[in-house]
């Protein structure tokens, strides 16, 4: 069986998205299947642009593959007889980052006509496919509520869950993922002024080059620069195990992401309870007040209070094996997902 | 420099076309450039081939990149003000291959407007491109008789030709190389049938089919060759590619009327081994001149076993050839130093 | 260079399209290029096939798919008119091959009816063709827009058609055959008019009979006949209305035969071809008129218009009956002039509306049109893919992506 994966990129950009659909890759052929990932071009600035990214997707003709799996928008436009669906990202600023005021097309009579060719387009690419899955709860109800679709959710399982067998705790809080605004590590600096002995890491590739100098300029401003460890590059994932498995805890702030993200992951896996904020998105899912972590107000003194409460050695590690079992539970397994994506 | 290198492929099929594109990658990101590597789904599709290429002129490539390197087409089609061309060949179907069998529409009216109209556009999308090279003189020769335009030959090293190693000069000529109609591996064997020494042949390489496969293992079996001839139809790795090289008697390599010399003819120079190969084969005389460098003979079994029973006579000759082969590489420039300075000029 | 050609349309008795067709595809042999016929009938108009073509044979409706036409021809030729049981099985061929298209007429409202009734049953299919079919109610832009090329019979639709088609527009005169009969008498004491073809207002008749109740000199030495099928509520408005002008009663003779037409025509001394609105794209009545060798009457407009002066005699459209009067009192005064005119109208319709002509530019056309194809069926395909993301056909990302086809080639040109 030959399976063609689609989705989009920016150059130089390589995050979540990417790492899934290399994993997705490898782990198809693991399973048998002869198989590669094309991804295609995505301009969408300024939003007249979307229409011609719409049209040019349309005009791709695919052959030699027996099943093509497309993860994004516009990529999933691309005509196949035989399509899969694993929308991890519909054109969010034409639906929820629209209502939200978050969004680059214009409220305009021709921004709304563009919304609406975007979301016609994507109605019939669902009605073509095979099958379609949500690539997270937030990506369902997205869908739900928008396109007026219910799918199954099929969540990105962790890539490497034999790297993070947890460990001792070297007492420090680690926040991972990706350096840049919509992460919000500088509210992480602040929280530190109202943690006192507590220690944070961060290490993760940064969005742009000037992060790390102010990060570092953030937190001698504050007096906090002796407690926070900078690392921002992009770390192999053996580096980045043994952060994620010495840590007492992990932090992951993002606002509202649209799934639970491999940083949360990585942490349940290695046994250590999270903290996050209520407006943190899909990682709400499995972050769960209490019991498989904190989650707080995004302010620094909320975000403060808890790095102080999971300070503490023993409740760490008890909401940390909690975290543990309800990945455990939830079987999210790359077998099991390509299973489901072929048939 | 920010670089992108843009190329058409049929998903799921891989092979030169698409190693030269990643092989630059590795080199270009190792003398510090950061490159991203861009395959497009392209298919060689009468229909809609048009389209696909009104769409790829649509892309956006702009900003993200100081230069972008395009290769296989219809990839060249894209706009960027830094746009080098890498021309690999074109569809040959609608070129130089119009008038034979492997045209896929009839020569009528309209088919042939299409043909105009797809010679135009690639015309007009080379012409935009700031630098245009192609990989062989035969596809250079192809583009000035149809396009009217100077591609400058730039031919396409080999990954980490240090991993080649040479040893003694051995029994076996070897042909690495897929095991296709078009490649004539079956014309060797013919030729091995003929020989009067005891020299052997090793044929090894993938298949797209099984056809073809089948009729090489009759015609061994039918001139009973079964203990000389050696059929290794799979997908040969790296490293057994160098060991059977390295202590190959020469390399054989006899493709009808390809569009360059072949990796084989490459390879088989970094392992200090001659290639024996025909007048018809294309582009494979551009690196192989015969008595200098390798061998040249006709098209013919005869002339063939002549050729390797004369190798297998004279050890010395083997190796002085393949010797040379090694030289030549130099001397034609196919080295990754030579590649980057050119594209980035 | 064209060798074999497919040519579409009505191929019956019945229609003079098909005998249009019928000469063509002959002059077409004549010029060594082998011809096949594809019906285009439907329903219950799809009588038995006229005699197949001598180098060829006849498929009847949808007898080919696209791909054996697109690999089996040089070109198709689509002959178009306003009448669905003639002309709708021509959707697939116009839809797949970007053919020539012939547009017999000026307007194809019932046409384009005929295809948006039959097709509110297909969904799928209709979709985005219907979006094509929306604005213009001639039918005119959106059919143009699906040929390589197109020939029109007159200017009067040439604007219409060169706006929507990315091929080229040619005008050639409406080819017609009409073998001689005797000369008209034309005596100078009686006048034998005749308005010939289907008698509905277009033609004018109106005018006729108001003109010859108008005149005394008329009145009294004209009898006007109307030659062809009329609808009993027509003849008998034309009866009540030469009553109320004091014009002698008009004659019917209802549908003929090509060979009755010939008798009647014998008879008759001048022929009317009034028009008005013009709907058709050239007239087989013109060309019949001219051949017949008969002064002929027209509106000068559409492609009565581009007649010489002196070989026709032009009336005001619209309001055609003072011209009338002047043109039938001179006509009874200089019988003889008339007759020359007659003369030179024969003779001009045997230069210019001749199947060989026709045949000749035709060819051209048809090469214009095969060298254009490609780009038509891409712009096609690129359409459906634009209908695809539901863009509106004015909106600007349609006329982007048509910029891009287009720039595939026109790039060598640009500095």
């Amino acid at each position: 069986m030959k399976v063609l994966v689609l989705t989009t990129r920016v150059p130089f950009i390589h995050g979540g998205a990417e790492e899934l659909r290399d994993h997705l890759v490898a782990n198809l052929i693991r399973h048998g299947v002869d198989a590669e990932a094309m991804s295609i071009p995505f301009t969408w600035n300024p939003a007249e642009r979307l229409l011609d990214e719409m049209w040019v997707a349309r005009s791709i003709h695919v052959t030699n593959a027996d099943r093509v799996i497309a993860l994004k928008f516009p990529a999933y436009l691309v005509p196949h007889h035989n399509k899969v669906l694993w929308v991890l990202h519909q054109y969010r600023q034409a639906y929820d980052l629209w209502d939200a005021g978050q969004s680059n097309i214009p409220d305009t009579p021709r921004g709304l006509e563009i919304r609406q060719m975007i979301t016609g387009a994507d109605d019939r690419a669902f009605a073509e496919a095979q099958a379609v899955y949500a690539g997270s709860p937030v990506s369902q109800q997205r869908l739900r509520r928008y396109n007026g679709l219910e799918v199954p959710v099929l969540p990105a399982p962790l890539n490497d869950p034999e790297l993070f067998t947890g460990g001792p705790m070297d007492g420090y809080i680690f926040a991972g993922g990706r350096v840049g605004n919509a992460k919000r590590q500088k509210l992480l600096v602040r929280a530190l002024q109202h943690a006192p002995g507590v220690r944070l890491v961060i290490a993760g590739p940064p969005e742009s080059p000037g992060e790390a100098d102010e990060l570092r300029r953030l937190a001698a401003e504050l007096g906090v620069e002796s407690r926070v460890t900078l690392d921002l590059r992009f770390l192999t994932r053996p580096e980045l195990a043994t952060l994620v498995n010495n840590a007492t805890a992990g932090v992951y702030i993002p606002f509202d992401e649209d799934s639970v993200g491999y940083v949360t992951m990585e942490a349940f896996q290695a046994g250590k309870p999270v903290i996050t904020t209520t407006d943190s998105g899909g990682v709400l899912e499995i972050v769960k007040h209490e019991e498989t972590g904190l989650v707080a107000e995004p302010t620094p003194e909320a975000l403060g209070a808890a790095f102080r409460a999971l300070s503490i050695p023993a409740k760490a590690a008890s909401l940390g094996k909690a975290a543990q079992q309800l990945l455990e539970a939830r079987e999210l397994t790359w077998p099991a997902t390509i299973a489901r994506l072929l048939s | 420099m920010r670089i992108g290198l843009v190329s058409s492929a049929v998903p799921l099929i891989r092979g030169g076309g698409r190693f030269i594109v990643d092989w630059l990658a590795a080199e270009l990101r190792r003398r510090g450039h950061e490159v991203e590597v861009i395959f497009i789904p392209t298919a060689d599709d009468p229909e809609t081939l048009l389209v696909q290429m009104a769409a790829l002129q649509a892309m956006e490539f702009g900003d993200a990149f100081d230069r972008v390197i395009t290769f296989r087409p219809p990839a060249h089609v894209i706009r960027h003000p830094n746009k080098v061309c890498w021309f690999i060949h074109h569809v040959r179907v609608f070129y130089d291959l119009w008038d034979t069998r492997y045209r896929p529409v009839p020569d009528n009216a309209h088919f042939r407007a299409l043909r105009a109209t797809l010679m135009e556009a690639d015309t007009a999308a080379l012409k935009e491109a700031r630098l245009l090279f192609s990989n062989s003189q035969v596809v250079a020769d192809r583009v000035d008789r149809y396009n009217g335009l100077k591609a400058e030959v730039l031919y396409p090293p080999v990954f980490e030709p240090e991993r080649f190693r040479s040893g003694g000069y051995g029994e076996e000529i070897v042909s690495v190389c897929r095991l296709e109609h078009h490649k004539r591996q079956h014309l060797l064997i013919e030729a091995l049938s003929m020989t009067r020494t005891p020299v052997r042949l090793r044929l090894c390489g993938a298949s797209f089919g099984d056809d073809y496969v089948a009729s090489l293992q009759e015609t061994a079996r039918r001139l009973d060759l079964e203990d000389r001839v050696v059929i290794d139809a799979r997908w040969i790795e790296e490293e057994e590619k160098v060991a059977a090289l390295e202590t190959a008697l020469a390399s054989a390599y006899a493709p009808l009327d390809e569009d360059s010399y072949g990796y084989p003819t490459l390879e088989a120079a970094h392992a200090r081994r001659c290639t024996i190969t025909v007048s018809d084969s294309g582009g494979v005389p551009e690196f192989v001149q015969d008595g200098v460098n390798g061998v040249v003979v006709a098209p013919e079994p005869e002339a063939l076993a002549e050729a390797f029973d004369r190798l297998y006579a004279d050890r010395a000759l083997a190796a002085r050839l393949g010797a040379a082969a090694h030289d030549r590489i130099g001397a034609l420039g196919v080295d990754w130093d030579t590649v980057v300075s050119r594209l980035l000029a | 260079m064209i060798e074999r050609l497919l040519w579409a349309g009505p191929w019956n008795e019945s229609s003079a399209i098909a005998r249009f067709g019928m000469d063509m595809v002959r002059q077409l042999e004549r010029a060594g290029i082998q011809v096949d016929v594809l019906r285009t009938e439907t329903g219950q108009w799809l009588e038995p096939a006229a005699a197949p073509p001598a180098t060829g044979q006849v498929f009847e409706p949808g007898g080919l798919n696209h791909g054996q036409i697109l690999f089996g021809y040089d070109c198709a030729v689509a002959n178009l008119g306003d009448h669905y049981g003639f002309h709708g099985a021509l959707l697939p061929l116009l839809r797949d091959t970007a053919p020539l298209g012939i547009f017999h007429d000026a307007w194809m409202g019932n046409l384009m009816n005929g295809w948006r009734h039959n097709l509110q049953h297909d969904a799928h299919r209709a979709d985005h063709f219907l979006r094509d079919l929306g604005s213009d109610p001639s039918g005119l832009p959106a059919i143009a827009a699906m040929c390589s090329g197109v020939v029109v019979h007159g200017p009067h639709y040439r604007d219409a058609v060169e706006a929507a088609c990315a091929g080229e527009v040619t005008a050639i005169p409406l080819a017609y055959t009409f073998d001689a009969i005797p000369p008209p008498r034309l005596q100078g004491d009686r006048l034998v008019v005749a308005t010939v073809g289907h008698i509905n207002p277009n033609k004018r008749a109106d005018e006729v009979i108001r003109a010859i109740g108008f005149s005394p000199i008329l009145r009294d030495r004209v009898s006007y006949v109307l030659v062809g099928p009329i609808a009993d509520s027509e003849r008998q408005r034309l009866s009540e209305l030469a009553q109320r002008w004091r014009s002698p009663a008009p004659a019917f003779t209802g549908w003929l035969s090509e060979e009755e037409l010939r008798q009647v025509l014998t008879g008759v001394d001048v022929i009317c071809c009034l028009r008005d609105p013009c709907l058709e794209g050239g007239s087989a009545s013109l060309v019949t008129a001219l051949l017949s060798g008969r002064p002929t009457l027209v509106s000068n407009q559409a492609h009565y218009a581009a007649c010489p002066d002196d070989v026709v005699m032009k009336c005001w459209p619209g309001r055609e009956a003072s011209d009338v009067v002047a043109h039938l009192e001179r006509v009874l005064a200089a019988p003889e002039d008339a007759r020359g005119m007659g003369q030179r109208g024969r003779d001009y319709a045997l230069t210019c509306h001749s199947p060989e002509a026709y045949a000749g530019r035709l060819v051209e056309a048809a090469e214009a049109s095969a060298r254009r194809i490609p780009l038509v069926r891409a712009a096609r395909r690129l359409g459906a893919n634009l209908s695809w993301i539901a863009a509106p056909p004015a909106d600007p990302v349609v006329a982007r992506a048509a910029d891009c086809l287009d720039n595939l080639v026109g790039r060598s040109t640009q500095t």
